[in-house]
């Protein structure tokens, strides 16, 4: 129990440390704010599990693992899975159309959405696709994909990944 | 505790096997519906089998198997149900992901090239956004009524989680 109370303890290290970051950081690789702040957090995780005492001061007998490596090892695969949790959660609401949508549709609940209007909340500009146009330039970047004269080209690490990808696609049941 | 982790990876595991059967088998309108259904017997199996089976399972060291009863089920099932929850999000991630969607497109497409129409045509914004909306149907996050679609009262509550997780971290659309 001791490892499980000092991981929501760093879980909510985390979640503090994430967004005051994220709130001064200016670049475009937040996923190092959020691997970064989860480093911190693991790390205020082991501090506190080696320098505060098994019953934490006040937990009885009733609710302590005897075995302190289980213990710990059980309160960090708790952090760990959360951690994914709140990390895949956020950027599916930073950058899913799903929950962006479904946010949208709250917004004017009374009014509703048509498709033509959900599609103008992913437009800028006459026609541009946003979704695309945020994601082409990282897989650019990440050295996956190379643009030339209008045409986009797989790199040898894009194909990789992409000749993964089917497979897995394929394992879950995906038919393209 | 170490009870409860094996006998809740064990279960995770044969569900997942089933799971990846299932979605082989059937195309599911809404796959995360289709897990939950799935998987709600693993929970009251996971209680039974923690309580019909001895402390050490036969396998552990008396060390190991010390756990107060109470604790260890609770614990077990605490990480019965993070382990089924990021089962679900690796899911998403394949699934959902429309960067992991573009380059399988490309790996497939003649000579890994595409021009950005034809990008469009295999990940334009209709094909997500038509997908999308049926996806929230299928949850009934969403319903249609006369070509409109409005938030149901689950959907206003996962849109208030989102709306609480972008105001904390101040993620920037």
């Amino acid at each position: 129990m001791k490892g499980l109370i000092l991981s929501a303890v760093s879980i909510g290290f985390f979640v503090t440390a994430c967004g005051a970051i994220l709130r001064l950081y200016r670049g475009d690789k937040e996923y190092r704010v959020f691997l970064g702040s989860f480093g911190s957090a693991l790390i205020l995780y082991a501090v506190l599990f080696g320098a505060l005492p098994r019953d934490l001061g006040f937990l009885p007998a009733a609710v302590m693992e005897p075995a302190a490596v289980v213990d710990f090892a059980n309160g960090a695969l708790a952090l760990a899975m959360i951690f994914h949790g709140l990390w895949a959660f956020s950027y599916m609401v930073w950058t899913g159309p799903t929950m962006r949508l479904l946010m949208e549709m709250s917004r004017h609940r009374g009014r509703g959405m048509s498709e033509d209007e959900a599609l103008l909340h992913f437009r800028s500009g006459d026609r541009e696709n946003t979704l695309l146009r945020r994601r082409l330039p990282k897989l650019m970047s990440g050295g996956y994909l190379t643009e030339e004269d209008g045409v986009y080209r797989l790199l040898a690490r894009g194909r990789a990944v992409g000749r993964l990808l089917i497979r897995v696609r394929q394992a879950i049941g995906d038919r393209e | 505790m170490l009870k409860g982790w094996i006998l809740s990876s064990s279960l995770v595991l044969v569900w997942a096997v089933v799971q990846l059967l299932l979605l082989q088998a059937r195309r599911p309108r809404s796959a995360l519906s289709m897990m939950l259904a799935s998987f709600s017997p693993a929970v009251p199996a996971y209680v039974v089998a923690y309580v019909v089976t001895p402390p050490s399972l036969g396998i552990l060291p008396p060390g190991l198997s010390a756990t107060p009863p109470l604790l260890g089920i609770l614990d077990g099932a605490l990480i019965l149900v993070l382990l089924f929850a990021t089962c679900v999000l690796f899911y998403s991630h394949f699934h959902n992901s429309i960067t992991l969607r573009l380059l399988a497109a490309f790996e497939r497409a003649p000579r890994n090239s595409m021009t950005l129409p034809q990008i469009e045509a295999v990940s334009g914004l209709r094909v997500l956004v038509t997908e999308r909306l049926d996806v929230l149907q299928g949850t009934r996050l969403v319903f249609a009524d006369r070509g409109r679609y409005y938030p149901t009262a689950s959907g206003r509550l996962a849109a208030g989680a989102g709306r609480l997780v972008r105001s904390v971290m101040k993620l920037r659309p």
